[in-house]
């Protein structure tokens, strides 16, 4: 092994041994992401049930879809989501993260107690609010409903329960992403705020003008990752809602899962989901472009 | 533990010195950070809280969730760890959890150092490759993995349950950038002294891991533990089940019994709670440190 003097100026390049690193993800990569992601394309246009075989329809699938009116009522459920739920989990998270990055006694258990939330699966989470708002036994729908007479009708009626229900995915995530934000504070040099607040920029001032663009990056991460889980929203559908009242909080993802696991069609389901791809490349593009065009500060 | 960056007002030498100086304005903005900081933990913790009271209750189907009164009771968490099904959904899930986490750990270990240390054609448009994944919606593949899982006979096995689970892109991004960090000198040094690449693997890369290897571990091992729609799609039988999954499943229905219930949902976050006790700061440092850097 050790006599290879030859090489030893070129000692790193070593394909043989990079493909058997490589091998095991390079496997399971291709099996469950590449492979899929090619079939997914083949799938659209096909016809059939996981039963019995498929067959070439052509675009059938695309036009059934273009005049299903229950996938234009999808869409506009998981926009609706994703409207209430992207800006929601910036603003919360990072409000909390300023909050807890300043150094107070006590402030390691606040932050351990935020975490809570984020530790809960969605499943449990599901269970514990629709405990709490369920009129006959919950604590929360007797304070609004009774105490305060707000009549929410919480999961009763469509957008309304959609709109509840991303609340609750903010609830479930603002540990998690007030750490992440929390990290990207804490990045920041401290010598920045000390020269602004010679200059006179202070408080507000100085998280306009050094905090938010300093913090871009973590930003536009939080972004693309709150982004992708609201356009893809399911869990937190299966676990409050079902779909219902009726179909009207059906979301793209809970669709799918319903023509693939209700005797749909798999071919439909597919065209659904190139389609939640474009969606989500035209949002990500989107993200790129309004960031790049204020220039990058950072890095 | 942090600094003073976020409230720009305190950075100045005033806070420094802040400890005991009964400045009256420092004073005041403690107060609401304190203050802020209750109400938001309150709102985090306090669903959480309800339901577990209400799980130590003996209530019966239907009743009111009088938190007051009534007495306490163990009676819904021994029925059901002392029942049939979810013992066996908490075996499934910790079977699962255990096997992801372990292979997850050692594939992204492996090829994290392929692609921080070896030189090799097309490296840079293979990890792209990887790392573009972390964008892409998993309902693209959702349907077409199922497909194929299913033509292998893996439906309703652990196999179907675990391997996909293992191609995600997140572990290996960790373990390349962590790996670059590491002198090139130091594996030069073991090549000249006739190690062998594996050797230097596993007797100089391996153990320098530590650190972003405990990071993957927590965070694999609580997003599988919580991991919900492929089990959902795999475990069929009700034996197959993951405990999300079987919860989720079972209590659509929950006014029938609402002490079981709220005992599952508390059951379901203890291990959770247990981790991140122990690990807290590869939950609350490690996970954004490595792994979230723009």
């Amino acid at each position: 092994m050790a006599i290879r003097h030859p090489r030893r100026r070129r000692s790193n390049r070593s394909p043989i041994a990079a493909s058997l690193f490589l091998l095991p993800k390079t496997l399971l990569f291709t099996a469950f992401v590449l492979v899929p992601f090619v079939y997914t394309f083949v799938l659209v246009f096909q016809r059939g049930t996981l039963l019995r075989g498929f067959t070439f329809v052509g675009a059938d699938n695309i036009v059934a879809l273009a005049r299903d009116s229950l996938f234009w009522l999808t869409l506009r459920n998981t926009l609706v989501y994703i409207l209430v739920s992207v800006p929601l989990n910036i603003i919360v998270p990072l409000s909390i993260a300023l909050l807890i990055s300043t150094p107070i006694r006590g402030m390691r258990v606040y932050r351990s107690l935020i975490y809570i939330p984020s530790l809960l699966s969605i499943a449990a989470t599901g269970l514990i609010w629709k405990v709490l708002i369920d009129p006959d036994i919950g604590p929360l729908y007797k304070l609004t409903n009774q105490v305060l007479g707000l009549h929410l009708p919480y999961l009763s009626r469509g957008t309304f329960a959609i709109v509840f229900v991303a609340l609750i995915g903010v609830w479930s995530g603002l540990g998690f992403y007030s750490i992440i934000f929390m990290a990207g504070l804490n990045d920041i040099p401290e010598d920045l705020y000390e020269a602004a607040s010679i200059d006179g920029a202070t408080g507000f001032r100085a998280f306009r003008t050094i905090t938010l663009p300093l913090l871009k990056p973590v930003m536009q991460i939080v972004l693309v990752l709150v982004t992708i889980a609201a356009i893809q929203v399911f869990d937190i559908i299966y676990v409050m809602t079902q779909g219902g009242p009726g179909t009207s909080t059906y979301t793209v993802m809970w669709y799918i899962y319903q023509n693939v696991f209700g005797g749909g069609s798999i071919g439909y389901a597919a065209a659904m989901g190139v389609l939640v791809l474009i969606v989500s490349l035209v949002i990500s593009g989107f993200y790129l472009r309004v960031t790049r065009t204020e220039g990058s500060t950072y890095e | 533990m942090s600094s003073t960056k976020v409230l720009p007002v305190s950075t100045t030498s005033v806070a420094q010195a802040g400890d005991r100086s009964p400045n009256p304005r420092l004073v005041r903005q403690r107060v609401t950070t304190h203050v802020l900081a209750i109400l938001v933990s309150a709102v985090c913790t306090a669903p959480v809280l309800i339901v577990l009271i209400a799980s130590l209750k003996p209530l019966s189907s239907f009743s009111s969730l009088s938190l007051t009164s009534g007495g306490w009771t163990l009676h819904n968490y021994t029925k059901l760890l002392t029942g049939d099904q979810l013992p066996r959904w908490v075996f499934n899930s910790l079977v699962v959890c255990v096997a992801v986490t372990a292979l997850t750990v050692v594939i992204d270990l492996l090829a994290g150092f392929a692609f921080a240390k070896l030189k090799f054609r097309g490296r840079g448009v293979l990890f792209l490759l990887f790392i573009s994944t972390l964008m892409l919606p998993f309902s693209i593949t959702l349907v077409p993995t199922y497909l194929l899982v299913a033509r292998y006979g893996m439906v309703d096995t652990y196999l179907g349950l675990i391997l996909p689970l293992l191609s995600g892109p997140l572990g290996v991004y960790l373990m390349r950038q962590f790996i670059k960090g590491i002198p090139d000198a130091l594996l030069e040094a073991a090549r000249i002294d006739g190690a062998s690449l594996p050797r230097i693997f596993l007797q100089i890369v391996a153990p320098l891991c530590a650190q972003p290897v405990a990071v993957l571990t927590v965070f694999t091992f609580v997003s599988t533990w919580n991991t919900f729609l492929w089990p959902l799609l795999i475990a069929q039988s009700d034996s197959m089940k993951t405990l999300t999954v079987g919860i989720a499943t079972s209590n659509l229905q929950f006014e029938q019994d609402l002490g079981s219930t709220t005992a599952q949902a508390i059951l379901s976050l203890v291990p959770m709670l247990i981790l991140f006790v122990a690990f807290q700061r590869f939950f609350l440092r490690g996970i954004t440190a490595g792994a979230f850097k723009g």
